[in-house]
């Protein structure tokens, strides 16, 4: 891809961004391409491969075995414990030794995941969307966005 | 001076059968060939038939009426990691309520900017079983769908 269309992508991928998140903008710095390859919870587990959801009809998706095939906060927890992140806080403070998501949610349960990053920043997969950057949580929250912040997930950092 | 080639065949331009053979050659594995050679006449030549389904057109309305239903489900779902929220949407239930035109849209769209239309064109071709069945994530979905529709003449 030439720079002329790297930049006019960057605009449209920007554009869809604002179309469908407007109170994040201004606030992100763009990490990744769009991609239907993998979802929030997926890019939050830092797995970076496939799209999570329940099994239905339709082949191409992925569920981990072994947990019922029903999205909603009992299974969502199933799905983060099985990739360790099993202790529940209520704190977005960054705590040493420890990877932290962030879990949002509206009345139909879990909406959005967002992964803490060393520097105490956030990272979180938009949808089809690019992969962000963003400094606050908060400018994901509202009806039209993820809901309400639910409460937040860690494990022993594998990182570290 | 020149060298000139006879055909055997008693069709009148020179040569129909090379091209006919790299369509059949190029066609995506596992799909039926659309060239069929039923008979050798009583010359000895091949007779050739050509089984190609019609090509799928959309009037301009339905096309305009897509175009802007697509517009107002990408800005309220792109987001979404959902497939429920995404495929409930009253935008996409109105596309699927376009019936069979809109197959030939969806599979464009999905050319140009792959997305969640797995959903839509399993509920518009009820009845026939998904060429995406044993895909392992949705890059081969989609790879999968585009093959039926380049070979159902839809793209």
């Amino acid at each position: 891809m030439s720079e002329e269309s790297r930049i006019y992508q960057d605009i449209l991928d920007a554009a869809d961004v604002a179309d469908s998140l407007p109170n994040i903008v201004g606030k992100y710095i763009r990490t990744s391409d769009p991609s239907i390859k993998y979802n929030c919870l997926v890019y939050a587990v830092r797995v970076e491969w496939g799209w999570f959801e329940p099994p239905n009809h339709l082949p191409g998706y992925y569920w981990p075995p072994g947990i019922d095939p029903e999205w909603n906060d009992r299974t969502v927890k199933q799905v983060l414990a099985r990739f360790g992140y099993n202790e529940i806080s209520d704190s977005p403070e960054p705590e040493d030794g420890y990877d932290k998501i962030a879990i949002y949610g509206d009345k139909d349960g879990p909406t959005h995941f967002a992964r803490q990053l060393p520097n105490g920043n956030w990272s979180s997969k938009l949808g089809e969307l690019i992969d962000v950057e963003h400094t606050t949580l908060e400018c994901l929250v509202g009806d039209d966005h993820y809901g309400n912040l639910l409460y937040y997930a860690k494990r022993k950092s594998i990182q570290r | 001076m020149p060298q000139t080639t006879k055909y055997r065949h008693r069709s009148p331009s020179p040569d129909p059968y090379p091209r006919a053979w790299r369509k059949s050659a190029s066609y995506p594995s596992g799909e039926a060939s659309p060239l069929r050679i039923s008979n050798k006449d009583r010359c000895g030549s091949l007779k050739v038939v050509f089984t190609l389904p019609k090509k799928q057109r959309v009037t301009a309305p339905e096309q305009a009426l897509f175009q802007k239903l697509v517009s107002q489900w990408r800005k309220e779902t792109a987001h979404h990691s959902i497939l429920t929220k995404k495929v409930m949407h009253p935008a996409y239930q109105r596309i699927i309520g376009m019936g069979p035109s809109a197959i030939p849209l969806i599979l464009r769209e999905m050319k140009s900017r792959p997305g969640h239309w797995f959903w839509a064109l399993d509920a518009l071709t009820q009845g026939e079983a998904s060429p995406a069945a044993g895909s392992n994530n949705l890059d081969e979905a989609t790879e999968a769908w585009l093959a039926w529709g380049r070979a159902k003449r839809y793209l």
